[in-house]
C-alpha cells in the first residue's frame, strides 16, 4: 500500500477530522431481520417483532425479502443489494407490509364476526356444542400478551423505542452447534493439552539398512531396464566419453568443461574412468564449490520460483542461495536443511542485521492467512500439490479434502513477519503466539475456513497418522513449526519429494510429471524405485551427493541422446519419461511474467494460429554446448505457439479442461489455471498481461484462457 | 479436524451484538473503501447475513473476527457485480493493519491516540489534513491555500500521514 494512500488512517482521519462517525444501525437492523422470511430451522431463533404491531413477524413477506434472505443465506458469494435498490426496496416493503397488515386485520375482522355470528347461532342449537375456548385455539389473532412479552432485563437500553421493546429473551435460543457439523466428530483429545517433546510427529518406520552404492545403483538400472521393457521401448546406444563428459559436468557442476579438464579423461585408457570422473567432481574440493552452486540455483528455483526478484517481503534469491550453497557444501543432510527452511526466523537479506538465508523460503511465501506457505511447504518437502484444497477437495485426490489443508495451515499459523522499522532494515521471519483466528488465550488456536457451500469450519493441527496433538498456539507450549518439520522429514513423502527433484536436476524429468505432484492422481513412473532410492538417501543419512552420485552412476545417465523410438519416451511432449535416452531437457524456463508478456507479444503480433506440433510448442531445450559458463541460467528462446489451433484435446491436461469446461465465471478460471500452475493466484501485473494476451479487453474465453495455460505450462519444468 | 467445540452457554442476544460490534464493523467497511451509505448499508447485510446462519456468540474477539470475515465477503462479492478489481494484497495489507489498530476495540483505542497525535503535528500539516480530510478539498485548493505546489502539498500530506501512523502505533504497543 503506498503512503500516499492509507485506508484505515484515512478512515480515521475521516472520523476525526471530518465527523463520519459511524452511525447507531440497531433499529434498522433489527428492523431489516424481522421483515426477512424464516431461513433458519424451526428451532432457531424467531426474528423480532416489527414496531407498532406488537405481532410477529407477517407472514408471507414479499419477494424482495425473500431476496434479501437469499442474499443472507446464498453460500458463496453472499449476495448483497446495493445501497440505493435496498433502500427503495426497503421502502417499498414498509409500503407492503402496511398494506398486507390492513388487509389481514380486515380478515381477521371479518373472520371474527363471522365466528361471532356462528357462535351464536350454535349457543341457541343448545347442547353438544364445543367450548368457545375450542373455538378460539384456532383463531389467526394471538392474545396481546402472547405477543408482546414483557420486557426482559437482559436487553441492554439503546434510547431507540423500537429497541427498548424488542424482547429476545423468550426468543427460542440457537442452536449449540455453531459450526454446521457435516463432519464427524473426533473425540476430545484425553485432557492433556501439551504432549512433551512430540515425539508422535516422528515417523519411526525403519528405512531398511543402507546399501553399497553399488547394489543402490543396480537397483536403479533393473527398475528402469523394467520399464523399457514393459513399455517395447530400445534403450539409445552408449554416450561416448566426450558426450558423457560433457553432460556429466553440465549436469553436476551446470558448466561445460574446458579442454584442460576433457583431454585427460579422453586420453585415459582407465576402464573405470567415469567413475573416476564422477568422484573427482563430486569429492575435489573446488568441484565441491561448483558443484554447491549450482545446485544451491537449482533449489533455489524450486523453493522461490523462477522469478529473478522477489518482491514479496523482500525474500533475498541471493541469501536463500547462499545458504543452500553452504549446506551442501558442508553435506548437511539434506532432512535437517529442509528443517531449517520450515522453522527458520530471522532476516532474509545479506547482510542484514539477524541474517538467517533459509529465512528467505517462508518470508517469500508469507501472507496473513500462511495459505501460500501452506502449498509452498506441501509442494516443495511433500511433493504433493495441495492449492486446490484451500477452496474445496481436491477434484482427483480423495485423501486431500480441504479440512486437510486448513489443518497443515494451522502449523504455519505461528508466522509472523516483523516489519522494517528504519529504513535500512530488514522484514523479520518470526514465531510469534497464535491465539487462533477467534482470538482468545491461544489454547485452542483454532483456524476458521469457509466451505463452497458457505459453512464456515474449524480447523485445529492434525497431520495423517499421528494422533493427540496439542491444540495451543502458544509458541512455548507448542511450536508448530518445528512439529511440522519434525513430521515433514520423517515421512516417506518427504523423501520421495526430494529424490524426484534431485533426478528432475539431473535427468530434466522426474519420475512424475510435474515432479511436485505425487499421489493417486498422478502415479510415478517408477513407484517402486522411488520408494527404494527415497529409503537409501534416508538411510545414508540425506546426502544429497550420495544420491545424485547414484543418479550419474545409472545406465540411464551412460546413454547417448538419440534414440530409434524417441517418440515412445518423449516426455517433451507430456508423456512419462523412461529414461532409455538422455533427454534434451531444460533445467530452467521463462519466469511467469516472461512466458506471459512473450504470450502477449505473440497475441499482439498475431501470432496466434502456429498451432502444436512445432518445436517451438515443446518444452524447452538446452542451448548449444559450450555456450554456458558457471552460474548461467539457462534460457530458452522465448518463442510462443498458440494451442488453440488444431490442438488435440488430449495434450490438455484433464484438469484443465475440466476447469475451462466448467461453470465458474472467466475470473474464477484464471484463477484456477494459475493456482494449478503456480500455487499462487495472479499478480496485478500478470492480470494486465493476461487482458494483452485477450486482445485487450476484459473478455476471457476459452481461447484467451487456454493461451494463459500454455503460457504458464511452459514455466514448470523443475 | 472436528467440529467447533461445543459451547457451555445456549443463544445470544442480537440487540446486544449489533450494540457491541457495529462500530467496528462498519469502520472496517470504510477502511476497505466503502463510503459512509455504503458501509451503513453492508453493516447491516454483514448482521443480517450473521442472523440467517447458525451462529453462537464465543467471546468479543471470536465474533468481531467473524463479523469483520462476513462484512469482507459482502464487501468483494459486491465489488466483483461492480466490475471492480481488488488487489488481494492490499486487502491483507489491510487486514495486517487492522489487527494492530483496532482489533481488540473497534479502533476506539486507535481514534483516542490519532487524536492526541495531531496535535504534535505541525501547523500547516494539521491544515493541509483540515482541508483533505474535513473541507474535502482538492489537493490544488489544499496547495493555493497553504501557498505551495501541488506536489509539496501531497508530500506535506504524506509526511505527514507517515508521522501519524508511526504515532498511533507507538501510543498502541
Amino acid at each position: 500500500m503506498s503512503d500516499e494512500r492509507d485506508p484505515i488512517l484515512d478512515a480515521c482521519l475521516e472520523e476525526v477530522l471530518g465527523g463520519t462517525t459511524p452511525p447507531d444501525l440497531t433499529p434498522r437492523i433489527m428492523q431489516a431481520w424481522s421483515m426477512l422470511p424464516p431461513a433458519l430451522p424451526p428451532d432457531g431463533p424467531a426474528a423480532p417483532p416489527v414496531q407498532g404491531n406488537g405481532s410477529s413477524r407477517p407472514p408471507g413477506a414479499g419477494p424482495e425479502q425473500h431476496e434479501l434472505a437469499a442474499a443472507s443465506a446464498s453460500p458463496h458469494p453472499v449476495q448483497v443489494a446495493t445501497t440505493a435498490r435496498s433502500a427503495a426496496k426497503r421502502r417499498a416493503s414498509s409500503r407492503r407490509t402496511r398494506r398486507w397488515w390492513t388487509t389481514a386485520a380486515a380478515i381477521a375482522g371479518l373472520a371474527l364476526a363471522a365466528i361471532g355470528i356462528r357462535f351464536a347461532w350454535q349457543a341457541d342449537a343448545g347442547p353438544g356444542i364445543a367450548p368457545p375456548n375450542q373455538l378460539t385455539q384456532g383463531s389467526t389473532t394471538p392474545s396481546v400478551d402472547q405477543q408482546q412479552p414483557a420486557p426482559s432485563p437482559s436487553v441492554p437500553p439503546s434510547g431507540n423505542d423500537l429497541v427498548e421493546r424488542l424482547d429476545v429473551s423468550d426468543r427460542p435460543t440457537r442452536s449449540p452447534e455453531v459450526i454446521t457439523p457435516d463432519f464427524a466428530p473426533r473425540p476430545p483429545f484425553g485432557g492433556e493439552p501439551v504432549p512433551g517433546p512430540l515425539e508422535s510427529l516422528v515417523d519411526t518406520q525403519p528405512v531398511g539398512p543402507p546399501l553399497e552404492g553399488k547394489a543402490v545403483v543396480a537397483a536403479i538400472d533393473a527398475a528402469i531396464r523394467k520399464g523399457w521393457q514393459d513399455h517395447e521401448i530400445t534403450p539409445a546406444p552408449a554416450a561416448g566419453d566426450e558426450e558423457f563428459a560433457v553432460r556429466l559436468y553440465e549436469r553436476l557442476l551446470g558448466r561445460q568443461p574446458t579442454a584442460k579438464e576433457l583431454e585427460p579423461f579422453l586420453v585415459s585408457r582407465n576402464k573405470d574412468k567415469r567413475a573416476s570422473l564422477v568422484d573427482e567432481l563430486l569429492t575435489r574440493e573446488e568441484n565441491v564449490i561448483e558443484f554447491a552452486r549450482h545446485w544451491a540455483g537449482l533449489w533455489a528455483d524450486g523453493l522461490l520460483g523462477r522469478e529473478k526478484t522477489v518482491a514479496a517481503n523482500q525474500a533475498s534469491r541471493e541469501g536463500l542461495e547462499q545458504y543452500l550453497r553452504r549446506a551442501i557444501q558442508q553435506a548437511r543432510p539434506w532432512d535437517q536443511v529442509s528443517a531449517d527452511l520450515i522453522t527458520a526466523t530471522g532476516a532474509g537479506r545479506i547482510g542484514a542485521e539477524q541474517y538467517n538465508g533459509a529465512a528467505n523460503f517462508l518470508l517469500a511465501h508469507y501472507d496473513l492467512q500462511a495459505t501460500r506457505a501452506t502449498s509452498q511447504v506441501a509442494r516443495a518437502f511433500l511433493g504433493q500439490r495441495v492449492q486446490c484444497a484451500q477452496c474445496h477437495d481436491h477434484p482427483d485426490d480423495p485423501a486431500l479434502a480441504q479440512e486437510r489443508f486448513w489443518e497443515l495451515n494451522t502449523f504455519l499459523r505461528q508466522l509472523d513477519v516483523r516489519r522494517s522499522e528504519g529504513p535500512g532494515d530488514a522484514p523479520l521471519l518470526t514465531s510469534r503466539d497464535f491465539l487462533g483466528d477467534g482470538g482468545g488465550d491461544g489454547a485452542n488456536a483454532e483456524v476458521f475456513y469457509e466451505t463452497p457451500s458457505g459453512a464456515i469450519k474449524v480447523a485445529y493441527p492434525n497431520l495423517p497418522g499421528v494422533d493427540g496433538l496439542p491444540r495451543s498456539g502458544v509458541l512455548d507450549e507448542f511450536d508448530r513449526r518445528a512439529g511440522l518439520a519434525r513430521y515433514i522429514t520423517s515421512r516417506r513423502d518427504f523423501r520421495r519429494a526430494i529424490v524426484n527433484r534431485a533426478w528432475a536436476g539431473v535427468f530434466g524429468y522426474g519420475f512424475s510429471s510435474p515432479i511436485d505432484d505425487l499421489g493417486p492422481h498422478n502415479p510415478p513412473s517408477h513407484p517402486e524405485l522411488l520408494n527404494t532410492l527415497a529409503d537409501q538417501f534416508a538411510a545414508h543419512d540425506y546426502d544429497l551427493r550420495t544420491l545424485v552420485r547414484w543418479i550419474v552412476s545409472s545406465e540411464s545417465f551412460q546413454l547417448g541422446s538419440g534414440a530409434a523410438n524417441a517418440l515412445a519416451d518423449a516426455p517433451e511432449r507430456g508423456g512419462a519419461a523412461w529414461f532409455s535416452r538422455n533427454y534434451p531437457a531444460a533445467t530452467a524456463g521463462p519466469s511467469a511474467r516472461e512466458s506471459l508478456l512473450a504470450m502477449a507479444q505473440a497475441v499482439s503480433e498475431g501470432k496466434t494460429e502456429l498451432g502444436i506440433g512445432t518445436t517451438a510448442n515443446v518444452k524447452p531445450a538446452f542451448p548449444a554446448p559450450g555456450r554456458l559458463s558457471p552460474g548461467d541460467k539457462v534460457k530458452p528462446p522465448l518463442t510462443i505457439a498458440s494451442p488453440t489451433a488444431g490442438q488435440p484435446g488430449n495434450l490438455i491436461p484433464a484438469q484443465v479442461q475440466r476447469i475451462l469446461a466448467g461453470t465458474m465465471d472467466a475470473e474464477q478460471k484464471l484463477d484456477h489455471l494459475f493456482l494449478i500452475s503456480l500455487q499462487r493466484s495472479p499478480t496485478r501485473r500478470e492480470r494486465a498481461l493476461v487482458r494483452q494476451i485477450a486482445g485487450n479487453t476484459d473478455i476471457l474465453d476459452r481461447d484467451a484462457l487456454l493461451r494463459v495455460w500454455w503460457a504458464l505450462d511452459r514455466i514448470d519444468v523443475w | 479436524m472436528e467440529s467447533a467445540p461445543v459451547p457451555d452457554t445456549t443463544g445470544f442476544d442480537p440487540v446486544q451484538l449489533v450494540t457491541e460490534h457495529q462500530a467496528g464493523v462498519w469502520r472496517y467497511l470504510r477502511a476497505l473503501g466503502c463510503d459512509p451509505a455504503l458501509a451503513e448499508d453492508l453493516t447491516q447485510e454483514t448482521f443480517l447475513a450473521v442472523f440467517q446462519r447458525p451462529f453462537h456468540d464465543y467471546n468479543r474477539s471470536a465474533t468481531a473476527s467473524y463479523l469483520r470475515r462476513t462484512a469482507h465477503n459482502l464487501f468483494i462479492s459486491m465489488q466483483r457485480r461492480a466490475g471492480k478489481v481488488t488487489a488481494v494484497e492490499d486487502v491483507e495489507t489491510l487486514d495486517r493493519s487492522w489487527h494492530q489498530w483496532a482489533a481488540e476495540d473497534n479502533g476506539e483505542a486507535a481514534l483516542a491516540a490519532l487524536r492526541e497525535c495531531l496535535g504534535g503535528l505541525s501547523q500547516r500539516a494539521r491544515r493541509a489534513l483540515q482541508l483533505r480530510f474535513r473541507d474535502r478539498e482538492t489537493r490544488a485548493r489544499i496547495a493555493a491555500d497553504l501557498q505551495i505546489t501541488e506536489h509539496g502539498a501531497k508530500n506535506l500530506m504524506q509526511r505527514a500521514k507517515q508521522r501519524l501512523r508511526s504515532c498511533i502505533e507507538s501510543k498502541l504497543r
